[in-house]
């Protein structure tokens, strides 16, 4: 008996993630962090793509927000697949405004902007100092992207550059959507190397595994499961560098 | 005599035709994992009434839910066990108000314990676990074993469609419009689903009646289907496709074919298990059956509610 031919209903299309950058450039970010962070971003892109070769159905849409003393887009609005996205040069200038930031971000995250049938975007914020956004700012910031369903459900992750004395470990961490990562502390350009890698590969996969899981209201635990991140580099005469 | 690959389907004709298949999804395929759905048809006649009754799983895949498979095949015996307890006792013509309140009120409840029941006695005897049942009821042992579960069943002019978690549930009505009666606007995002194996999962059930006097295609799909249409206007245009497939090929041809389909939409789409069951009922002839209120549509139970 001859099949009968599947009925065309259009493009099939992979599955988008949609993958977020959002990068501190403010003043304090001048010299080694803002290079080491331009490499370690430019340098994570080749094993994530490495990373999805092995899910087909998934196609990671990415795009950068950056933030000094205003927010906008670095790469963006419109997202760029991975295997296009080219992470352009970012210099230092300004302040830290990271709840205009967290508000740019909020703004795509909402059902209407986002893929229907996409899987858990992914939000990585690296900073490396106190956020200079009025506090009510950054906690409405917050406030708005956990509210919303696509911000709930998120892999959000927070790499803070430097010395702890530097930045508000708290303040990131209402950010991370992953208690048991925490925020990552990258005091030299290894670990901001490796967290930057970690983190993106570790989330897009976790984010993508399409899996379907038990969930339901106070679930929170229940999201996206990652590895543990890297442990300490091991110690070398390049790695005993700091910021 | 049929082929290997060609499907039968069962009812009755004075009622319906039924037929589904479940496929492995391609990114199971490649890592070697089973399909973690599963479904379960069923048609006979309870009192002289013929009944078709048709159920989708779909077992959750992180590594938690190790046995999920197993859940789903549990899930989908369930639903069919309890829809026909359903009938059975309350599916005498004339009491159809019956079958309808105890179908919202008590069908998610029962079947849930049910499913649990199953979900022990198949830990004893495959799993070898030991314990008392108290024990089992506070550990994660339904976790592991944690499904999705969409049941339906048309009798006379009533059809039954209830659902808990993701998938979708699907109605070509006679004038070609496609309903989604158990679409849920607080609907979670991303990987994450209710399930049989949430807390108080009774209450995350959505159900309606509806009428089916007029005849229609009824759909139950996993979302691994759903998921590998880009938007709702695929959805429909697939589901109206269907039945016009049904229409100038025959159901026979069509339901063999479905697991090329199905294959097909996995590997370019969304790479996951994809179940589709499809009941396809006739319109009530006139004179056929008696003419019931059955045209209420009621949701409840989500768990954002809960």
């Amino acid at each position: 008996m001859s099949t009968v031919p599947v009925p065309d209903v259009g493009p099939i299309t992979q599955r988008a993630l949609q993958f977020f950058w959002i990068a501190d450039y403010s003043g304090s970010m001048s010299g080694k962090k803002i290079a080491i962070l331009n490499q370690a971003i430019r340098e994570a892109l080749q094993p994530v793509r490495d990373a999805v070769a092995a899910h087909p159905e998934v196609s990671i849409m990415m795009r950068a927000i950056k933030f000094a003393d205003s927010a906008e887009w670095h790469v963006g609005p419109d997202p760029v697949s991975v295997e296009k996205f080219v992470w352009p040069e970012l210099s230092q200038a300004g302040g830290t405004s990271t709840a205009q930031a967290l508000r740019l971000l909020a703004g795509e995250l909402t059902k209407e902007k986002m893929p229907p049938r996409g899987y858990p975007p992914v939000c990585i914020l690296v900073s490396d100092g106190f956020c200079t956004d009025p506090p009510e700012e950054y906690e409405a910031a917050i406030a708005e992207i956990v509210r919303l369903p696509w911000g709930k459900r998120a892999v959000r992750l927070a790499i803070a550059i430097g010395d702890p004395a530097d930045y508000d470990e708290n303040q990131l961490l209402k950010f991370v959507s992953h208690s048991e990562v925490g925020v990552l502390k990258a005091d030299t350009p290894q670990k901001l190397i490796n967290y930057i890698r970690w983190a993106s590969v570790a989330a897009s996969v976790g984010a993508s595994v399409g899996k379907s899981k038990a969930g339901g209201s106070g679930s929170d635990s229940l999201n996206v499961i990652l590895p543990a991140p890297p442990a300490e580099p091991a110690v070398t005469s390049n790695n005993l560098d700091v910021f | 005599m049929l082929d290997r690959d060609e499907m039968l389907p069962l009812g009755d004709a004075t009622l319906g035709w039924a037929f589904a298949s479940s496929r492995v999804g391609s990114s199971h395929v490649r890592t070697g994992k089973p399909c973690q759905d599963a479904y379960a048809l069923w048609s006979g006649a309870i009192s002289g009434r013929p009944c078709l009754i048709a159920s989708v799983a779909d077992g959750h895949g992180d590594d938690r839910h190790d046995q999920s498979q197993y859940g789903a095949a549990l899930a989908v015996r369930a639903a069919i066990e309890e829809m026909i307890g359903l009938q059975t006792n309350f599916g005498d013509v004339g009491v159809s108000s019956k079958l309808i309140n105890s179908f919202k009120t008590d069908f998610p409840r029962r079947l849930g314990r049910r499913w649990r029941e199953a979900v022990i006695a198949d830990a004893r005897s495959r799993l070898l676990l030991v314990g008392s049942e108290e024990n089992w009821e506070n550990s994660d042992l339904f976790l592991r074993y944690g499904t999705t579960l969409l049941a339906t069943m048309v009798v006379g002019n009533i059809l039954l469609v209830g659902q808990i978690g993701d998938g979708e549930t699907m109605l070509l009505r006679h004038d070609g419009i496609v309903d989604f009666p158990l679409r849920c606007e607080n609907e979670d995002v991303g990987v994450v689903t209710d399930s049989l194996c949430s807390a108080e999962a009774h209450l995350r059930w959505r159900t309606a009646t509806l009428d089916s006097s007029q005849g229609g295609l009824v759909l139950l799909s996993s979302d691994g289907l759903v998921n590998a249409f880009s938007d709702e206007n695929q959805l429909n245009t697939f589901v109206r496709i269907l039945k016009d497939r049904i229409q100038e090929f025959g159901l026979l041809r069509v339901a063999s074919s479905i697991p090329g389909w199905l294959d097909h939409y996995s590997g370019r789409g969304s790479g996951d298990d994809i179940t589709l069951a499809v009941i396809m009922i006739q319109p009530e002839s006139e004179g056929h059956a008696e003419k019931q209120s059955a045209s209420e549509i009621t949701i409840h139970g989500t768990g954002d509610q809960s």
